[in-house]
């Protein structure tokens, strides 16, 4: 499984913790432009995968590739030089700073590396307004909301100019208005060229947005393939016992 | 070989001692997920009070351990628990590390003060140190009963932990009190109950080891080290391994004195610094710890993020004040301003590093006096070129003291810290000079050594009323300095570490050069400060750097609020004004000795410190102010003064809030 062409690229990924085995035999490749949607149900390893590919957990076998370089032995902060962002389900956002303090200090550890041609204070201000947070700019970022808190983690990991974004669950505490205007935003993303690798609960949100979905059971890849086959896969629908996926 | 055999045996009783001593941390550590550091404190508390029963007043020693070990002891471990410790659940580790440091503090001024050190208390071993002869090595009836009480602990913590019902809530309590109450334990009572028998331990350990230390507070309290060392062995966790690591730890240091202590050269003195370097490489031998998030708790922490412009006009204030009062002070009264601003610069260097990185540390005395000893080799004729060699000197160690620390976390690096110093004030700060490569660098010495004061072409800072202009301007340079960091991208990229390390790191920040980088600096001050302080002092005997001296600092420092620069001058306003009073009223200087500890204490009730409370108290005040000119006049508005959590609104309502209301509302933008 090998792309001339995959931004990120995932090959024979295994995880155990002691005899647990949590992920196994994973594959998977992202082109520039592309939103995968990665799903599963709850423990089907969807954030260790993350961590793996981000670089927080080493795994047990496999191999990982930003753009075509071999990172699998590599640090987290290498990894994100080479143009990979992240965000957390549990919120990991610098909570005694502002919002606009929280994007502007991403902005800046990236000033070196990232070749972006734009202050970082113009990133910041930028990058706060596009997400939808630009009349929080000036909170305390442990005082946000949720969703809000969501936001501000896409915005800050946007600040480091990724070409592969792995969002864990951007989506959830989100209300349907601005769920829908993350939808356009990640959208609009890829049209610029980024790889997006989504986990979300809400099936509307992934299956609308996804160019091709993904279904981890268990530790282990179920499918890939589109959303309308994916949905239509019974398997996929026995693994979140037998509830059908929403659509849209 | 037979003197193979007095070691062995020297060493096994050590070790055994160490041995109950860990015990008792391993237990309330994976009972209460608190790192007791005033475990050493209450053994050496312990121990005193037995001597106090049995010696000072003659009862039998049998009834005296009784009543020590079985009822004075635990009453005072479950005490500490329900009294202070229990309110450290919801606060970081820091705070954690804190609070127990300062208990330590308190017990160390308290002990000093009900025995006063002048008076020699003989503390005798168990049957007047009989002996017998096994296989030609002597043991005293002393050792074997350490011996057997460790192996009694041994078996008695295990069959506790894994055998009864209560063991099993102890080990329940520390992962959720709240489901513990639902399976219908109690964890107040649990938790009590395992510090109870913690502090039976340190006490047993501390009585075992008085003979062979002869009964002196801060060696006994010094004595946790060792068990710090077993402990760690184990991973805090581990029982087993913990006394197989107590007990090597035992052997190593006996063999190390028996072998190396005729010895001629620098490693004669190297007994106390044995277990301390043993811990040091047993914390670098320690898996790296998984990068972690934050805790997911909202962080009553404050970092205020002063104009600089405000800040300058203060710090010009500051040196003015200091340039009018200086000659109306007297002798006295300026030594103790000028001693407590040196050692302001010292807590100056807390910010940065404990404050806004959050990294832990406890050695800040010993960068100070690596400055002090930088500036009388370098500057003996006080040139200001020896202040930057000390920043530099100090910081280049800050940055080598720093690698473990890169690995390590919290507690761990807290002890790491607490290792380097004490290798220092006890091995190496007291040797007569360090030779390297032919060169003599003179150290502290049993005495004292001279430390120059600066000396300018022209200026000399050489009378008492010069060095507080100095310390003054060099006091608002370093703060300024501070509080334009914590404006800057550095300051920024510090705080977001201390949020987070994971996330930053996903940034792409390489959290090694910056934990380097903190730690050279917050050294390279600390330096600074210490070669200020030294030449302040003149002549400068080692244990003005000592763990000990760094204790109140901290202390201060963060009870006066770590986040911020006002933080450091109110820790310095506190340590100024603690001295003045113990010289004032001679009679309170045994209580001001135990004041910095009791104001770390309070820290359990208050983590922001108190720099935070001035803040909010003048910012009330400013906004009743304001509120009532605005509504002076119309009567009736306090009807609506309803507490926002009663509506369901949990933090402050700001400008943008009440412009998206009014959005919501259809009312258009707020006018």
């Amino acid at each position: 499984m090998t792309s001339a062409t995959a931004t990120l690229e995932v090959e024979g990924i295994e995880v155990r913790f002691g005899g647990l085995v949590a992920l196994q035999g994973i594959d998977l490749a992202v082109e520039p432009g592309e939103v995968l949607g990665l799903i599963g149900p709850n423990g089907a390893g969807k954030s260790t995968l993350f961590n793996v590919v981000s670089g927080l957990l080493p795994p047990t076998a496999g191999h990982v590739r930003l753009n075509g370089t071999e990172v699998s032995r590599a640090g987290p902060a290498r990894r994100a030089r080479l143009g990979l962002g992240r965000t957390f389900q549990n919120l990991e956002t610098f909570g005694v700073l502002t919002v606009r303090e929280n994007v502007l200090v991403a902005a800046e550890i990236c000033r070196r590396w990232a070749r972006s041609q734009h202050a970082p204070e113009v990133i910041a201000d930028t990058l706060v307004e596009r997400v939808g947070l630009g009349h929080l700019k000036f909170e305390r970022a442990d005082a946000l909301a949720t969703g809000s808190a969501r936001l501000l983690e896409v915005a800050r990991s946007l600040a480091t100019n990724p070409s592969v974004l792995l969002l864990d669950e951007p989506a959830s505490g989100l209300t349907d208005h601005e769920t829908d205007h993350l939808g356009a935003l990640l959208r609009e993303l890829a049209g610029e060229g980024l790889s997006v690798v989504l986990v979300d609960h809400n099936a509307n949100l992934v299956m609308s947005i996804s160019h091709r979905v993904a279904v981890l059971k268990a530790g282990r890849m179920l499918t890939v393939g589109r959303p309308i086959d994916v949905q239509a896969d019974l398997r996929v629908q026995e693994a979140y016992l037998g509830a059908p996926v929403v659509m849209s | 070989m037979h003197n193979f055999l007095i070691y062995s045996v020297l060493g096994l009783s050590a070790g055994a001692i160490y041995a109950v001593a860990a015990g008792g941390l391993v237990l309330t550590y994976t009972t209460s997920g608190i790192f007791n550091f005033a475990q050493g404190a209450i053994g050496m508390l312990g121990a005193f009070t037995y001597w106090q029963f049995t010696y000072g007043w003659g009862w039998p020693a049998p009834l005296s351990l009784v009543i020590v070990l079985g009822v004075i002891a635990p009453l005072f471990g479950a005490a500490l628990e329900s009294g202070i410790l229990r309110g450290l659940e919801q606060t970081t580790e820091a705070v954690r590390v804190v609070v127990t440091v300062a208990i330590l503090s308190a017990l160390v001024g308290l002990a000093l003060w009900i025995w006063p050190p002048n008076v020699a208390r003989p503390f005798p071993a168990f049957f007047n140190g009989d002996k017998f002869t096994i296989v030609g090595a002597a043991v005293t009836v002393h050792q074997l009963i350490s011996m057997g009480c460790a192996v009694a602990v041994a078996i008695g913590l295990a069959v506790l932990l894994r055998r009864s019902r209560v063991g099993t809530d102890m080990r329940a309590v520390v992962d959720n009190r709240d489901l513990l109450v639902i399976y219908g334990g109690s964890p107040d009572r649990v938790s009590a109950l395992s510090w109870a028998l913690g502090s039976s331990l340190a006490t047993l350990s501390g009585i075992l080891i008085a003979p062979t230390l002869q009964l002196s507070v801060l060696p006994l309290t010094l004595l946790i080290v060792n068990a710090y060392a077993a402990a760690i062995m184990g991973r805090l966790s581990r029982l087993p391994a913990t006394f197989v690591g107590a007990i090597v730890l035992g052997l190593a240091e006996s063999y190390g004195v028996g072998y190396l202590s005729n010895r001629g050269d620098f490693l004669a003195g190297i007994r106390p610094a044995i277990p301390v370097m043993i811990l040091f490489v047993v914390l670098l031998a320690l898996p790296h710890a998984r990068l972690r998030g934050n805790v997911g708790k909202r962080s009553r922490d404050w970092f205020p993020s002063p104009p600089v412009r405000r800040s300058a006009m203060y710090a010009a204030a500051f040196v003015v004040l200091a340039f009018v009062v200086g000659p109306h002070l007297s002798v006295a009264n300026m030594f103790t301003v000028n001693r407590a601003i040196a050692l302001g610069i010292v807590a100056l260097s807390l910010i940065p590093l404990v404050g806004y990185a959050g990294q832990l540390t406890l050695c800040q005395m010993s960068f100070a006096g690596i400055g002090a000893l930088t500036m009388a080799y370098v500057a003996p004729g006080g040139s200001p070129l020896g202040l930057v060699a000390a920043f530099v000197v100090a910081a280049v160690v800050g940055a080598l003291v720093a690698i473990p620390a890169l690995r390590l976390r919290g507690i761990y690096l807290a002890l790491s810290t607490a290792a380097f110093t004490i290798v220092l004030d006890r091995w190496i700060f007291t040797q007569d000079a360090l030779r390297i490569f032919g060169w003599r660098i003179p150290l502290f010495g049993i005495y004292s050594l001279q430390v120059p004061r600066v000396q300018m072409p022209g200026v000399s800072f050489g009378s008492d009323r010069a060095q507080l202009v100095l310390l003054s301007l060099v006091f608002s340079i370093v703060a300024l300095a501070v509080v334009t960091i914590r404006r800057s991208r550095y300051g920024r990229v510090l705080l977001a570490m201390r949020e987070s390390p994971a996330a930053c790191a996903t940034l792409g920040l390489r959290l090694t050069v910056t934990k380097m980088s903190v730690f050279a600096l917050s050294a390279g001050i600390a330096g600074l400060g210490g070669a200020l302080y030294g030449g302040l002092q003149t002549a400068v005997p080692a244990d003005t750097f000592s763990f000990f001296q760094t204790l109140p600092v901290l202390l201060l420092a963060v009870v006066g609020g770590i986040g911020a620069v006002g933080g450091a001058v109110a820790g310095t306003v506190l340590l100024g004004l603690f001295e003045a009073i113990s010289r004032i009223w001679p009679s309170t200087s045994n209580l001001i000795a135990v004041a910095p500890g009791l104001a770390g204490i309070g820290l359990v009730r208050n983590p922001g410190g108190i720099a935070s409370d001035l803040h909010a108290a003048v910012t009330q005040f400013r906004n009743r102010r304001r509120v009532s000119a605005a509504s002076a006049g119309s009567a009736g508005d306090e009807a609506f003064e309803v507490p926002l959590e009663w509506i369901g609104i949990d933090r402050t309502i700001r400008a943008a809030d009440i412009a998206a209301l009014d959005v919501a509302l259809g009312r258009g933008p707020a006018s």
